[in-house]
């Protein structure tokens, strides 16, 4: 229990503290502070979803949360493109990422806590877990805000590129998601490269949390996939200029 | 049409291309998929019921079929699939992964005509609905 608790919280944290770095280098107002607010602002939605939670899942043939999901990432990556903007609400705009995907694993990880329900043992390995795992994200964050502030005195590309990157996985869940959902159709894969790099790899897991990694990728998820990173490229070197 | 039945229709033009799919059902006990070994056609759109009887949650995993879908406990949801190319997809519950294994058999037309037929001349054990 206590090492699938740092596998899975690890991976559903993952995302937000790859994100967080790229935001926070992109943003130069109070840092700390407007954490804090986003974290509490986090709380207080978890607190109002909590009890619709089971209602929310079994919405449109169980599909509910599916359908909350790739709302929060549409809202997520529109956040993103606008960081490439000189919009007037850019830090507001990057806040409401932070918050947004907060959000999304904030749910990911409750969903997960209710497997400990009536299980007193394994409550101790679900908080043990947890923070092994926060530990790990956060060591994670930390290193790639440093090398992203490395980097960046070498040049802008460098956190343009991340921000594409990172864009372009919320693409690809975007995808992800509707074709669970029965909205696009599913394709075949175009290639398999689970025998180089498999997605539930230690590697594959970050890779997949980072740029969206699939080892079994189908046209249209690549397609998603490199309509953002141009995307953002295009715009990020519009604005560089 | 009227375009403010526009919404009205494509909701029933979802709803029927929905409906259409052939379904399975995958039911999750004591942490254990049953069947184990899900048979199913493929290059055809399928959906696959998944019914949890655990009162705790536990999330479809599959790498090769590229699903992640969470079910409550003691709650039903609904995995749409393919169309799929013949072969096998191993799939697992996310938050309880080693005991919850599966593997799911796309079967190509001629076989699987083969397995509908073996399973109406012997219709014990029952995978497919």
């Amino acid at each position: 229990m206590l090492i699938n608790t740092v596998l899975v919280v690890t991976r559903d944290l993952l995302p937000l503290f790859i994100l967080l770095p790229v935001l926070l280098q992109l943003v130069t107002t109070s840092k700390v502070r407007l954490l804090m607010a986003a974290m509490l602002i986090v709380v207080a939605i978890m607190l109002l979803i909590t009890p619709v939670l089971s209602s929310i899942t079994r919405l449109a043939e169980g599909n509910g949360l599916e359908l909350l999901f790739i709302l929060l990432l549409l809202l997520l990556l529109l956040c993103l493109l606008l960081q490439t903007t000189h919009c007037r609400y850019r830090t507001a705009m990057a806040w409401a990422a932070v918050i947004l995907q907060m959000l999304i694993c904030a749910i990911n990880v409750l969903l997960f806590s209710l497997t400990s329900v009536g299980n007193a043992g394994a409550a101790e390995s679900l908080w043990l877990g947890a923070l092994l795992a926060l530990g790990i994200c956060s060591s994670i964050a930390v290193l790639a805000y440093q090398l992203l502030a490395e980097l960046g005195r070498w040049s802008s590309w460098w956190l343009g590129v991340m921000l594409a990157l990172v864009a372009a996985r919320q693409g690809t869940e975007v995808i992800n998601l509707l074709s669970q959902t029965d909205l696009i159709t599913q394709q075949h894969s175009v290639w398999d490269s689970s025998d180089f790099l498999a997605e539930q790899s230690e590697l594959g897991v970050f890779f997949h949390a980072w740029f969206g990694y699939e080892a079994t990728p189908d046209s249209v998820q690549l397609a998603a996939w490199a309509g953002v990173v141009v995307l953002v490229l295009v715009l990020w070197r519009r604005q560089i200029r | 049409m009227r375009l403010s039945r526009l919404p009205l229709g494509l909701l029933l033009l979802w709803s029927f291309a929905l409906s259409a799919r052939q379904e399975f059902t995958l039911t999750l006990k004591d942490h254990l998929f049953s069947p184990s070994r899900l048979v199913v056609p493929a290059e055809t759109r399928i959906k696959i019921r998944l019914i949890n009887q655990d009162p705790t949650p536990e999330e479809f995993e599959s790498f090769s079929l590229n699903r992640e879908k969470v079910v409550l406990g003691e709650a039903e949801a609904v995995i749409y699939l393919g169309p799929l190319q013949p072969g096998e997809y191993p799939f697992f519950g996310d938050f309880h992964p080693d005991s919850a294994k599966g593997l799911l058999i796309a079967l190509p037309d001629a076989k699987w005509r083969d397995h509908q037929q073996a399973l109406k001349q012997k219709p014990e054990p029952l995978h497919v609905n």
